[in-house]
């Protein structure tokens, strides 16, 4: 079919298929997906109304990649079979022939084209491969993150491949080192499905040349009103702070777990637990590298050992471009949480990432005990996941599995430990509660190397002076009182050293420092 | 502990190193505690030549 303007078959309004490989489109009117065939067009069926993008992206917008010129010319939503969605944008190069695949999930850019597979070859089956496991696609070594099943559930503009409204999407995102990303597209899941593999990187807005000045600042605000909500199960007032990424919201007021849909808020699940206060108060902002935060939401969990509960607090931050961060509380140490870039390596009892090993510490079940403000998925106390911590002081690596339907999905993040003195410069916040014993990923207060060369200095020039000044005269207990009396500082460090590290250790099953009575 | 620490080490060990420089410039000897005689006559119950009774 060579004309790009037919007109829709469900309502006769003008519909355009911008390039010559535009294979669907939705019409701007009645909101039907209009599929190209040979020679005809076809009603595919009504797609639903499709939501804001948090990040203010539209179609029509220009943008640079590899010295190509792209217009972007449509976009997917994607609803996730745990509750969260994402957008999928197409970007039509110059000519028309080739397309890019541009995801926007929780503040984060990936860029990905379509690779051709092998005549006759096919993706490994879905069920083969697992969370964790690495593969190689078109010689670049990727890690599998998350497989899963998503729905196509409403769409907007042109397309460059057979969109079905609310069709089933099998899929399994990976990502490697250097930025890289990669979908596995598996269709529907049934053995006639079209297998596709998309393969790029993770990328700015900046870096793919789009103006970001042009963006909409109130994009995403629009579908809640941003500062006047009230809790439908105890009439409170809410404010949400990233409406259009949030999924789920703990009322401040009365602790209920809301659904928020498109703008509407509905109970989910009505809690009255005792109230537990923030450390940092859900609204408060902080500078974080050149971004501002806001503090959006707040959680309490646990793991439970042996009869005992172990909590910790997380206060979720949020920034329109950089997306989230956490602020995780323990026992008054602080840590400052994202997502990894690039998958660890995972060897047994250790993992390395960025040319740092971290060994295990911790292995067990996390439980969400508490939740106020807003969240991006659909978080619900008594959610679990299975958790391994790995640590290389002042970071932590966290693994977090979850499992929803036949999907699972591991979230990998690394934490940098912080002091609550910076925590308050931060945030303007007052009379943290400061820590109580060694923290896991405190760091180890070395003296630094000078004070062991001095201690080196003072040992030489002993031993000189005895030998030199005090030749045959000298008395050899003198030297050993002087070389005590030198020694006692450093010998006294050491050994507040060793036992820094046992008491970080003390909780871990895989302490190196247990003894086999332990 | 970065910054204090080594500090004060410093100050301990300037000292300690100019004390024993003028000891053994001096010729300063060790008070004898007794120490190595009783180390090498035996040492054990022979310190102090006997128990407290009996002699």
């Amino acid at each position: 079919m060579k004309h790009r303007i037919t007109n829709c078959p469900a309502c006769g309004a003008p519909a355009e298929f911008k390039t010559a490989s535009t294979l669907v489109t939705i019409c701007e009117f009645c909101h039907s997906a209009i599929g190209r065939t040979d020679r005809n067009v076809e009603d595919l069926g009504k797609v639903s109304e499709i939501g804001n993008p948090a990040s203010g992206l539209h179609r029509g917008m220009t943008g640079k990649w590899k010295g190509k010129s792209f217009t972007i010319v449509g976009r997917v939503r994607y609803r996730h079979s745990a509750g969260g969605s994402w957008d999928e944008w197409y970007l039509a190069f110059t000519g028309g022939e080739r397309w890019g695949w541009l995801s926007e999930a929780q503040g984060e850019f990936g860029l990905t084209e379509r690779r051709r597979l092998s005549k006759g070859s096919r993706l490994p089956p879905f069920d083969s491969l697992d969370v964790g496991q690495r593969v190689t696609l078109k010689g670049v070594e990727l890690a599998v993150r998350e497989k899963g099943i998503a729905i196509a559930e409403s769409a907007e503009g042109n397309m460059p491949w057979a969109f079905q409204p609310n069709a089933e999407h099998h899929f399994i995102d990976l990502y490697g080192d250097d930025g890289a990303v990669a979908t596995y597209d598996y269709g529907d899941g049934t053995d006639s499905a079209t297998h596709e593999a998309y393969l790029g990187q993770r990328v700015s807005l900046q870096e793919i040349g789009i103006d970001t000045s042009s963006l909409d600042q109130n994009a995403g605000v629009e579908t809640v009103d941003a500062t006047q909500c009230n809790c439908p199960e105890c009439g409170g007032p809410l404010q949400l702070r990233a409406p259009d990424e949030t999924l789920r919201i703990g009322c401040p007021n009365c602790t209920a777990l809301l659904d928020a849909d498109k703008g509407k808020l509905k109970v989910f699940q009505s809690l009255y637990q005792q109230k537990i206060k923030p450390e940092i108060p859900l609204g408060t902002e902080g500078k974080i590298g050149d971004h501002t935060f806001t503090v959006i939401g707040f959680m309490r969990r646990f793991v439970k050992y042996q009869g005992r509960r172990y909590p910790w607090t997380e206060h979720l931050l949020y920034n329109r471009t950089e997306g989230f961060r956490w602020l995780v509380c323990n026992e008054g140490h602080w840590s400052i949480v994202e997502n990894v870039k690039s998958p660890p390596r995972l060897g047994g009892d250790s993992a390395d990432y960025e040319g740092k090993t971290f060994r295990v510490y911790d292995r067990g079940v996390a439980y969400v005990e508490y939740v106020i403000g807003e969240f991006y998925w659909r978080v619900r106390v008594g959610d679990r996941v299975r958790t391994a911590d790995y640590i290389a002081p002042p970071q932590m690596l966290s693994y977090e599995t979850s499992g929803h339907g036949k999907g699972e999905e591991t979230t990998i993040s690394i934490g940098h430990y912080i002091s609550p003195g910076e925590i308050e410069t931060t945030f303007g916040v007052k009379d943290l509660r400061r820590p109580w014993g060694v923290g896991v990923i405190q760091p180890s207060p070395s003296p630094g190397g000078s004070f062991y060369a001095m201690w080196f200095g003072f040992l030489a020039y002993l031993i000189f002076v005895s030998v030199f000044i005090g030749g045959s005269r000298g008395d050899g207990w003198l030297l050993i009182y002087a070389l005590i009396g030198i020694s006692l500082v450093p010998a006294g460090t050491l050994f507040y050293l060793y036992n820094f590290e046992v008491n970080r250790w003390s909780e871990s099953d895989y302490s190196p420092y247990a003894s086999s009575e332990d | 502990m970065k910054s204090k620490l080594p500090r004060i080490y410093l100050v301990i060990g300037i000292l300690v190193c100019g004390w024993f420089t003028t000891a053994a410039a001096l010729g300063w000897r060790a008070t004898d505690y007794g120490i190595l005689k009783s180390l090498s006559s035996g040492g054990g119950r022979a310190i102090g030549g006997s128990w407290g009774g009996g002699k």
